[in-house]
């Protein structure tokens, strides 16, 4: 028993944790997918929200043609967490922008437009930009938050795996006394 | 005692009491909190009005200037009631509605104050009460004619109008009005919409805030111009918003041509604009506030109190529209800010005491 442990046991080993890498791999790859997809969603729902409400101060202070307090509610709004850039122009050809403090320059992303008016006259657009950065660090920590949990899972199904294997074959060993020995002889 | 004796006895009396007058009118001290800035032409000319008052009345006066800090306002006026000789008066303004705690802190150690230009509000009367009462050494305040002035404003800006623009049925009109807290924009913002009412010709497209200040004018104007491009009078509520206005035209207009502007104050560049016809109307002359509000006072510390020949809360006609005349005769006169050839005793009742009332005018000062 014990030879047959220790010439199967390496090869079986190396194949499950072969197939134990493959698989969180795969569905660490997966959650990430899901985790990027549902947070980018969630991203949406807060700029629209952000959108919804502050639409109505801002085209207030476009109308009233408060550049300063038009200002000063763009920079505010740049600093909400989710937010990276937030532009507004006026159809009469003004250029009004935000962008949050830690911003590095990202691209276009989550993108988002409301037409701003004061009652039924439009006065422009106001369009606000999802922080990329801040989505993908909240994914891989996600991601690396239940990675942990499951290599730590495996670790512990492994140790245990281990102890229990090693303490069968001691006591295989154990079994075999000198005057089996004999007797076999 | 012979005649001749009794009558030199009568003039050493006379001249001992003519000598305790007129040292215990120098004795009067008053501070002016000045909410403004020491540069800034339409405060510093309050200043200069009341100091011409002051040099009359052989009253001492000291002005410490805020610089347009409400905070710095509040600050003064614990300084000056900290003070170990504390001044007899405090005239201080309820710019940005910051009197009240301005109020209480002199009127706790005693200090007699009144207001100029901008007086309590009826919601801080309603904390405070009324002159008099509630804080008993605050004595009253003395404001202009600010609904009024917005109204004389707007009735000249519309009459000009039609006269310049005979053709046109209707006059699209915007206005540069200064902020939403001040009493004296709020008045004057009151008057335009009374004269907008007697003139359904004239189409109010709106109104925005310029917070008095000549760049926000200008930048708001530019904007103004191009959201109605058929626009034709422009009211601001006082002489920098108005050139402020103006700036935004560049070269597409001359003021006064294609648009019409009035304002509002007695800098030397706005009685210019009005000779040379860049103002269609000027209104002027609250700059005199604190100047009359020192001679009531005089008159107070002498006994004759402004509460017995009117309310102690006073809106007097200082504000008026000026002609072209009138302005160039303030330019030669005032130019720079000199009011020492003005006679104030002729107004005061101390001086004057068959004076039955106050009658402040810059009219008056204009002659």
């Amino acid at each position: 028993m014990p030879h047959i442990f220790n010439t199967l046991a390496p090869s079986a080993l190396r194949r499950l944790v072969a197939a134990v890498v493959l698989s969180v791999g795969i569905s660490s790859g997966i959650f990430a997918v899901h985790v990027d997809g549902d947070l980018t969603e969630r991203q949406a729902v807060l700029l629209e929200n952000i959108l919804l409400s502050m639409s109505a101060p801002v085209s207030e202070s476009i109308w009233m043609v408060d550049a300063p307090l038009l200002q000063r509610q763009l920079d505010a709004m740049a600093q909400i967490p989710g937010v990276a850039h937030v532009g507004v122009s006026t159809f009469i050809g003004q250029e009004f922008s935000a962008d949050k403090k830690a911003y590095g320059g990202q691209s276009r992303f989550n993108v988002r437009r409301i037409v701003l008016r004061h009652e039924e006259e439009p006065l422009g657009q106001l369009e606000i930009w999802g922080d990329s950065d801040a989505l993908h660090e909240e994914v891989t920590e996600n991601v690396l938050e239940v990675l942990g949990t499951l290599v730590l899972q495996l670790l512990v199904f492994f140790v245990a795996a281990y102890l229990l294997l090693v303490g069968g074959a001691t006591s295989d060993r154990r079994s075999v006394t000198p005057d089996d020995v004999q007797t076999k002889n | 005692m012979t005649a001749k004796k009794k009558i030199a006895h009568l003039h050493f009396f006379a001249a001992l009491l003519t000598f305790l007058w007129v040292t215990s009118a120098a004795a009067m001290s008053v501070v002016f909190i000045n909410p403004g800035k020491s540069d800034e032409l339409f405060w510093a000319s309050v200043s200069r009005f009341m100091e011409a008052a002051a040099e009359d009345l052989d009253v001492r006066i000291e002005v410490l200037y805020a610089g347009r800090d409400t905070t710095r306002m509040i600050l003064l006026a614990r300084q000056v009631a900290a003070r170990a000789v504390r001044p007899d008066y405090v005239i201080a303004v309820n710019e940005k509605q910051v009197a009240v705690p301005m109020l209480k802190i002199l009127d706790a150690v005693g200090i007699k104050t009144f207001l100029i230009n901008n007086t309590l509000s009826p919601a801080q009367i309603s904390l405070v009460g009324k002159p008099r009462t509630g804080l008993t050494h605050w004595l009253g305040s003395l404001v202009p004619n600010n609904e009024e002035a917005g109204y004389q404003m707007a009735k000249a800006l519309i009459a000009t109008g039609h006269r310049h623009f005979p053709d046109e049925r209707q006059l699209p009109l915007i206005a540069i009005a200064g902020d939403r807290a001040t009493a004296a924009g709020k008045d004057r913002e009151a008057g335009l919409r009374r004269a907008l009412a007697e003139h359904p010709e004239v189409v109010w497209k709106q109104t925005v805030y310029g917070e008095w200040n000549r760049q926000r004018a200008a930048a708001q104007a530019e904007v103004l111009y191009k959201r109605y491009p058929d626009l034709r009078l422009v009211w601001c509520a006082n002489d920098l918003m108005a050139f402020g206005a103006m700036d935004a035209l560049r070269s597409e207009g001359v003021p006064g041509e294609e648009k019409l502007f009035v304002g509002l104050n007695n800098s030397p560049e706005a009685m210019e604009a009005l000779v040379d016809g860049r103002l269609t109307a000027l209104s002027a002359g609250h700059f005199s506030a604190g100047g009359w509000a020192l001679v009531m006072l005089y008159d107070y510390e002498r006994g004759y109190d402004f509460a017995d020949v009117g309310p102690v809360e006073r809106v007097e006609p200082l504000l008026m529209l000026l002609s072209p005349n009138q302005a160039k005769f303030y330019l030669r006169r005032y130019a720079r800010s000199d009011f020492r050839s003005i006679d104030f005793r002729r107004y005061s009742r101390a001086y004057h005491p068959e004076l039955k009332t106050y009658s402040f005018s810059v009219e008056s000062i204009l002659k």
